[in-house]
């Protein structure tokens, strides 16, 4: 078993902090992890892949162009960004909530069409779901917990890693305050996509 | 302690936290920057999470001084890691010259982190040819797990060979998270060990520094034979592959993938500096062809190809001087597969998309200073192009996007204040603008202001008060009361040392107070002499962090969508929807700046409960 997959998101989506639960989750479940990101450039609202590798046998922190096995794309513009690694064997798992970006805010751009940013993806992958995961987290307690809406909606496609392993990791990266919200709030999108 | 033997998913930069730690070093300090601040960070949670007992582990003013504190307590006796991003070790290099000739007496490890892409650093530096220069032994782990095992083994092996040892790492080294073993934290016993040794430690006499220079040859001739154990050898097909660091992990990747293990022999070199000629020799003899995959610059293979000349050998030697790797840019599995199998690189088809560069957070104080510069500049008769604004390193370089696209420069730490004097010293007669923010002035923007002062140039220096090192995570500044490791400090007022300095006109300004802000840039533009305004208004996260008091609203019926707010401030916390403005209620802190410059008083303040 091996699985790359790619989180596309804006700085502040808690994209980073999705990788290293899964990291954490795939370390405790007896696998090799790697993670690896990269930056826009300083901490927040700039564009952000993050990378997480793993399985039996697993060395670098990059995935290869086309060699995303999963997507997990926080905001559609951020997720269309990833075209490159994604290709006929991915599985793709997007919230098309959009955030302006900076040229939007300023009134010098128009932030592109949705449906065209996703058709990029589509046209390039295996299946394509998109989940309003900005929305249920909130609904749920906590809009900053998209990103586990997320992860909760892929493993009910693929159960690649137990849901207490990740709630146990979800704890260790977020600490026991926040983990509790978190961690909840995974649960309960876990039974919503049940 | 409890995660011994345990496997846990770290970070390459925690892993060398927890090594330092277990290799018993008493003296940690460094100085913030990406990707190499979450060691020190690392160190500070383990000082907490399990009581560890520390002499110091504290930020240093900047990596000169960082590095000069850590040279002092090894020679002292304690075992002293020094962390810092690639351009800290320029700033820290006058010293380390001089470290290799004086040697250490306890281990001492500097960790440098280089940046290949670059991701967040200025210059794509390869910081490996400091070894060639400094004559100091370069080590490089190319995974967490070995990040971890190197720091204990070269806080081993600079005690063995008496001389300081750079760990250099690379961004997908040390922010690349995987599975590490860890071991026991250890307390090191040491005792003073500093002796009087002029012709080791004064570089005041010329025959003393020959003879110096002499001792660090025969040290360094010494390293190969002690460092064996940091190379390895895997696989003995007539193919050959020279690496190192990350690059490593996608050359064994692609070369399992395709299946071809039994045609490869790949040299993974975990010491980098002196080169290990003899282990070379060998590798070079045994393969017919050889390929050099690495980051940055051709290194490595500038000196294989060297040696291999040398020894005559007749090994076809490849890599980026033959254009089948990027010297631009860092190396993933794909480039390292087409170097290796089909030797040229592809275009891959470019889609263009928007761009998302980061804007400044919601509240930034930033904001409020940039707002107020551009207005003052107009303000005091001048157009924006007119005036040279200098920037520096920190979070407002993010002031070069829309909507102030402010700053001309960014360039290197502190350089905005000397560079602005720059054009004073050259005559013109044109105001010449600084912005520095708090840190990087401690850092190093002092010496310059003593300069622009002492010769009369007259040039005007906003300082970006935020109270801490906002870009790398919040770390300490000299203006702190307590440091990270709880040690009580004597806070630095940036107020007192620029009057002490003798600058000409001082004022201290809040960034959120738009009005008075403009008008004290419009009025020091027009004076003469050195002016220094302090902008002080601490960093947005840190306030958002404390708990918010109050939001601001977007009335309605009184808005008339004229995008003013947005098209001046550019605050994530506005949102233009369909023409109108909303303002999202949990990013915003309360700032007040939206509701300063809307015309039609059509942004309230709301207390929060």
């Amino acid at each position: 078993m091996k699985k790359n997959v790619l989180i596309a998101g804006v700085g502040g989506q808690g994209g980073l902090s999705l990788s290293r639960i899964i990291a954490v989750a795939a370390v405790r479940s007896g696998y090799r992890a790697r993670t690896g990101e990269t930056l826009g450039m300083a901490q927040r609202g700039g564009s952000v892949f993050s990378y997480v590798r793993f399985g039996e046998d697993v060395m670098g922190p990059l995935i290869e162009e086309g060699g995303a096995d999963v997507l997990l794309g926080l905001e559609p513009l951020e997720a269309a960004r990833a075209y490159k690694y994604v290709s006929e064997k991915t599985l793709a798992v997007i919230d098309p909530t959009p955030r302006p970006t900076i040229f939007n805010i300023s009134g010098k751009e128009e932030y592109p069409n949705v449906e065209e940013l996703l058709d990029i993806i589509k046209k390039r992958v295996k299946e394509l779901y998109t989940v309003k995961a900005r929305d249920i987290a909130k609904e749920l307690g906590s809009a900053r917990s998209a990103n586990l809406v997320l992860l909760a909606r892929y493993l009910r496609i693929e159960q690649v890693l137990s849901s207490n392993v990740v709630k146990e990791a979800i704890f260790e990266v977020l600490g026991e305050k926040k983990g509790e919200l978190a961690s909840r709030i995974f649960e309960e999108a876990l039974k919503r996509f049940s | 302690m409890q995660t011994v033997g345990k496997k846990l998913a770290l970070m390459g930069n925690e892993a060398i936290a927890y090594g330092a730690l277990e290799a018993g070093t008493s003296v940690v300090t460094g100085y913030p920057g990406t990707p190499s601040s979450e060691v020190l960070e690392t160190i500070f949670y383990l000082i907490k999470r399990y009581n560890v007992k520390i002499p110091y582990a504290e930020w240093s003013i900047n990596e000169r001084v960082a590095f000069e504190v850590g040279l002092g307590a090894a020679l002292a006796g304690a075992r002293s890691l020094v962390t810092m991003k690639a351009p800290g070790a320029n700033v820290a290099s006058d010293p380390m010259f001089s470290a290799a000739y004086c040697g250490t007496n306890a281990g001492l490890l500097v960790l440098v982190a280089d940046d290949p892409g670059p991701h967040t650093t200025q210059t794509e530096q390869d910081s490996r040819w400091y070894g060639d220069l400094m004559k100091l032994p370069v080590i490089e782990p190319s995974s967490p797990q070995e990040a971890h095992d190197f720091t204990i083994r070269g806080m081993e092996l600079s005690e063995e060979i008496g001389l300081p040892i750079i760990l250099r790492t690379t961004t997908r080294v040390n922010h690349a998270v995987g599975d590490v073993e860890v071991g026991e934290f250890k307390t090191m016993e040491y005792e003073f060990s500093f002796k009087y040794e002029p012709s080791r430690f004064v570089r005041a006499f010329m025959p003393w520094n020959r003879g110096r220079h002499k001792w660090v040859l025969e040290k360094l001739s010494e390293v190969e034979d002690k460092a064996k154990d940091l190379n390895q050898w895997i696989g003995t097909g007539e193919k050959g592959v020279i690496t190192a660091g990350a690059a490593y992990n996608y050359v064994m990747e692609v070369i399992k993938e395709r299946g071809v293990e039994d045609e490869y022999s790949v040299l993974k070199l975990g010491l980098i500096h002196p080169p290990p000629r003899n282990l070379l020799k060998e590798f070079l003899s045994s393969v017919k062809e050889v390929t050099v995959v690495e980051e940055i610059d051709p290194y490595l293979e500038e000196k294989v190809k060297f040696l291999a000349h040398e020894w005559r050998l007749n090994v076809e030697v490849r890599g980026k001087q033959e254009g089948i790797l990027r010297e631009v840019g860092e190396l993933d599995p794909g480039s390292v597969k087409r170097a290796l199998f089909e030797r040229e690189a592809i275009e891959v088809e470019e889609i263009s998309l928007p761009r998302r560069p980061p804007p400044m957070c919601p509240g930034c104080p930033h904001i409020g200073s940039f707002y107020s510069i551009l207005r003052g500049i107009r303000k005091a008769g001048y157009k924006k192009d007119q005036i040279p604004i200098f920037g520096d390193i920190g979070c407002y370089a993010l002031s070069l996007n829309p909507p102030f696209e402010a700053i001309w420069t960014e360039h290197s730490m502190g350089a905005s204040i000397s560079m602005a004097a720059g054009i004073k010293a050259a005559g013109f007669d044109i105001p010449s603008i600084a912005v520095i923010g708090d840190s990087t002035f401690f850092h190093a923007g002092i010496p310059g202001l003593i300069d622009a002062v002492n010769k009369g140039l007259d040039i005007l220096v906003f300082i970006l008060d935020n109270g801490t090192v906002a870009m790398t995570g919040h770390q300490s500044t000299p203006a702190y009361e307590i440091s990270e490791s709880g040690r009580r400090l004597k806070p630095i007022s940036i107020e007192e040392l620029v009057k002490a300095v003798g600058v000409d006109h001082v004022a201290v300004v809040d960034p959120y107070d738009l009005k008075s802000c403009t008008e004290k840039v419009a009025e020091f533009l027009k004076l003469k002499g050195v002016k220094v305004i302090i902008a002080k208004r601490e960093c947005a996260i840190l306030q958002s962090r404390r708990g918010i008091e109050k939001v601001y609203r977007v009335i309605p019926e009184k808005c008339t969508n004229c995008l003013v707010c947005t098209k001046l401030l550019g605050c994530p916390a506005l949102l233009p929807v369909d023409g109108k403005i909303t303002i999202i209620e949990e990013e915003c802190i309360g700032c007040s700046l939206c509701a300063q410059v809307c015309p039609y008083n059509a942004i309230v303040e709301v207390r929060k409960k």
